[in-house]
């Protein structure tokens, strides 16, 4: 724990020498190395699991540029008597012919660097039966809250992810850590059941352990009520939004419409949009490997380049995107830190960081007490993009009633809202200057795969949606 | 000496004697076109296995199989093996699970789906023109994402089980976009196909040209009221996943099943539901726990027949293990594509996604595409939502006589619910 590959350490002169070896036919060369590791500590009813987590990878990817197409080979055995072979099927895969026409992307241009980064997991390095033990103390706790609680899940995932990135410009090492806790808790009365999740993520065992047990309550006591929980009658409402709603919006609503490889494929409506207004003039939102602390903060993207903060709407106004260096080489943009891929398998795309709304003026008190007749909606559960036609698709588990200002007991579950991407941002009306919170407890796809690990979120907002 | 062995030779020095190797060789060729021009190319070449490890004991209160696993990666030397074990059997430990058996292993045996010696960049290079061929000047596929896998799975484990597989499975991630001075759109498309056929490629590539002309078309109808509305076959499997998804084991095992053996799961003689899982293919013949895998009837006549799941949670129950099973089929419907027609009605498309939520009863979505019939004329409609209880849309389902046979589905093409809530 808290230390670089040891595996990567030793394959770097490796690394370094297939770089220079390809550098002779290929103007372009570089190797990305991955190694991470972690477990997955579960318990679930009377079942324990300790498992490698979901994430798990060790590998390499090299990637050359040859007569305006680039070439990738993906391999996890990387020996001094291979590297001969490795470089002679990386040539064999950059000369292979195609029939199709080819898009004729323009080499990527890199500065100089050479530099290691280092975060710490802070708190105390916990063992399996620490661990363990503690899981299976929340789960007694939470059983002992209400008799109608018929299973207690709990997770917790600790991830360490090293990686390099080297090129004849770039020597780059980063190692970071990050935990996700997770609860889902099952009620039953007579045939009804119902059940309740969350989640979030630290780079601290103590604090996720001290957060842990008042997910615990929260979750138990919200699997109850919503044991009279109601489908929602169709139509449109007032809704205010918790972060990781506000969260989902702005991820599904924008985050994926400003992905710059969907410029270059001309999927993007937002591209009409640069320098207009798309939102009410209280929306504010960034996205960025730097411009929060969270599950997608890394120093440099899974092409060398560094972090940044993106700022996507200034006071409603569309202003930049995010971008990867293959499409930024095709766009003559420069790349944002946001190629990211699923694994060292996986082709790199633009791919979201940490992406919220920026705080407004309001309390969240204020907001409540403004609403006539609406809801307050909570727990993001799914959602999709629609980057060329602006439909929008959120799911959250659940949503409580709001009547002349006050919260009545009632609640509607689950809750799809849908709708117009602009039509929803430019009835966003208050934004909230409390309540504000970033979940890195998330994972994003493109389309249906390409699933990396995102944290959206921002602060509370009320807007106009259609429910149903 | 193959990895194999150097694992199986490393566990027998740390005097594990029950344990579970999961081998698997990926070779994966891969093309990324964009604007229907060649992008990017890629070449995957992995070895990887994952090891479990168990571990017995016992206290006052009963005998317990602990188990944890790890992955190898890279080539490791045995001493780097005999610590991962090490580190494996502490962690299981502490993972103090009701005992059970590992699976009993058969004759050895292995299967392959069909593969005939092709190159895959070949492939590849001719489905990217199967494609290109059917786009038109205003119609093309912007993005176009091709990839030819071959699995090979190799599973062993100390009760004899070894067993292996190898699947061919083309991918096919394809946005079929429409541009005109007024109007750019697209519709998202993925397909899988477990056989390399270049018929099934060709027709599905014309769908999805001929869907996205029919978006562009496509009107924003302003409508709050209750119509018929037809699914048709790939969210007919996504409904019924999820309808069957609490009779599996586990969550018989941990009492959140909504229906018992012989219960009546559908209140409906329209379509007298019949549902079986069963191998995905030829050559899936075997699950991750070694359970060899062969057809299950879970409903029939409407009626809970069966439940399903792995094998741990089998001898929970005390029940015979189905394996996991990855294909769902029903039976079709006696009635007409056009007698399922008659009536007004809205066809879905295609969705920013199903949502069905079995404890909520809930079934929904919001729809980017679908084909409004009036009662006069057929119009393409998009920009709604839609909404039912899931119950409710179970007793008024009906199942049209042509059938589908698409990826983990097999069953009626078409599936007609009375009386469904839409709103735009």
């Amino acid at each position: 724990m808290n230390k670089f590959s040891s595996y990567l350490k030793k394959k770097k002169p490796l690394a370094k020498e297939i770089v220079e070896k390809l550098s002779k036919d290929f103007s372009f060369v570089s190797v990305l190395g991955t190694d991470v590791k972690g477990k997955n500590y579960s318990v679930s009813g009377p079942i324990t699991g300790i498992s490698p987590s979901s994430i798990t990878e060790c590998g390499f990817v090299i990637r050359v540029y040859n007569e305006g197409v680039y070439s990738e080979y993906s391999f996890n055995e990387l020996e001094k008597n291979k590297i001969d072979d490795i470089v002679i099927e990386v040539k064999s895969l950059a000369n292979t012919k195609s029939s199709v026409d080819i898009v004729n992307c323009n080499k990527i241009i890199e500065e100089s660097l050479s530099k290691k980064f280092k975060r710490n997991q802070k708190g105390d390095i916990l063992n399996d039966e620490e661990i363990i033990n503690k899981l299976k103390a929340e789960q007694e706790y939470a059983k002992s809250l209400n008799d109608k609680i018929i299973n207690v899940g709990l997770a917790y995932e600790n991830v360490e992810i090293s990686k390099m990135y080297i090129s004849n410009e770039k020597d780059l090492e980063q190692y970071y850590t990050w935990i996700n806790p997770r609860v889902n808790i099952v009620v039953k009365d007579g045939n009804n059941i119902k059940y309740a999740y969350d989640g979030f993520g630290s780079n601290d065992s103590n604090e996720c352990f001290n957060k842990l047990h008042k997910m615990v309550k929260d979750c138990a006591d919200l699997a109850i009520e919503l044991l009279n929980s109601e489908l929602p009658v169709p139509g449109k409402y007032t809704i205010i939004a918790d972060p990781s709603i506000t969260g989902l919006i702005a991820h599904e609503a924008f985050g994926h419409g400003l992905e710059m490889d969907m410029f270059v494929k001309e999927r993007a409506k937002s591209v009409e949009y640069m320098n207009k207004y798309v939102a009410s003039k209280k929306v504010s939102m960034h996205d960025g490997a730097k411009s929060a602390f969270s599950a997608a903060s890394y120093f440099f993207d899974d092409e060398g380049a560094l972090a940044s903060d993106t700022k996507i709407i200034d006071k409603g106004v569309l202003i930049g995107g995010i971008c990867d260096s293959v499409s930024a080489s095709i766009l003559n943009y420069h790349p944002t830190g946001n190629g990211r891929r699923e694994s060292y398998k996986r082709k790199a795309y633009t791919r979201m960081t940490n992406t919220f709304f920026e705080k407004g003026k309001y309390t969240l008190d204020e907001m409540i007490k403004s609403v006539d007749y609406g809801y307050y909606i909570s727990t993001t559960n799914n959602g999709m993009e629609d980057p060329k036609n602006w439909g929008i698709q959120c799911t959250a588990l659940y949503g409580r009633e709001i009547k002349e200002g006050k919260f009545t007991g009632k609640i509607i579950s689950p809750v799809v809202m849908s709708g117009y991407v602009i039509d929803l941002l430019e009835s966003i009306s208050m934004v909230s200057k409390d309540n504000f919170e970033v979940i890195g407890s998330g994972s994003c796809g493109k389309g249906y795969k390409e699933w990396v690990r995102v944290s959206d979120g921002g602060a509370s907002i009320k807007a106009e949606v259609r429910i149903g | 000496m193959s990895r194999i062995n150097v694992i199986l030779k490393a566990l027998k020095n740390k005097g594990v004697n029950k344990y579970l190797i999961k081998e698997e060789i990926v070779e994966s060729s891969q093309c990324f076109y964009v604007l229907q021009k060649l992008e990017t190319k890629r070449v995957v070449e992995t070895l990887e296995e994952v090891v479990t490890v168990y571990k017995e004991f016992e206290d006052e209160k009963g005998k317990y199989l602990g188990s944890s696993n790890f992955k190898i990666e890279h080539k490791m030397s045995i001493k780097e093996l005999e610590s991962a074990i090490d580190d494996a059997l502490y962690a299981a430990s502490f993972v103090k699970n009701p005992c059970y058996e590992l699976v009993k292993g058969e004759k050895r045996k292995k299967v392959s789906t069909k593969c005939d010696e092709e190159i895959p960049f070949e492939v590849l290079d001719k489905i990217a023109n199967i494609y290109i061929n059917e786009s038109k000047e205003n119609v093309k596929f912007n993005s176009l994402e091709l990839f030819y896998n071959k699995y090979l799975t190799h599973l062993i484990n100390s009760e004899g089980v070894n067993y292996t597989k190898i699947e061919r499975i083309i991918n096919i991630e394809a946005i079929p976009s429409y541009k005109s001075k007024d109007l750019k759109t697209e519709l998202y498309r993925m397909f899988k196909y477990n056989e390399l056929d270049y018929e099934k490629i060709s027709k599905d590539s014309k769908s999805a040209i001929d869907d996205v002309l029919i978006r562009a078309e496509a009107q924003n109808l302003k409508m709050k009221k209750q119509i018929n509305v037809i699914l048709k076959d790939e969210f007919i499997k996504e409904m019924f996943w999820e309808v069957i998804s609490s009779y599996d084991y586990y969550s018989v095992f941990t009492h959140s099943n909504i229906h018992s053996i012989g219960d009546k799961v559908v209140e409906n003689p329209q379509c007298n539901l019949n549902l079986s899982l069963n191998p995905l293919n030829k050559a899936d013949f075997f699950d991750s726990d070694g359970v060899l895998l062969k057809g299950q009837l879970i409903i029939e006549n409407g009626i809970l027949k069966a439940y399903y799941g792995n094998n741990r949670f089998a001898q929970y129950l005390n029940i015979k293990p189905t394996g996991n099973l990855n294909k769902i089929k029903i039976n079709n419907g006696k009635l007409k594509e056009n007698d399922l027609k008659k009536e007004p009605y809205i066809e879905l498309v295609d969705l920013s996604g199903l949502q069905v939520d079995l404890f909520a009863d809930y079934l929904g979505g919001e729809v980017r595409l679908a084909k409004y019939f009036d009662g006069e004329k057929i119009m393409p409609i998009s920009g709604f939502s839609f909404s039912i209880s899931l119950k409710e849309a179970l007793n008024s389902i009906s199942f049209s006589k042509e059938t589908a046979n698409i990826n983990g589905f097999e069953g009626p093409k078409l599936a007609l619910i009375k009386k469904v809530n839409v709103l735009s």
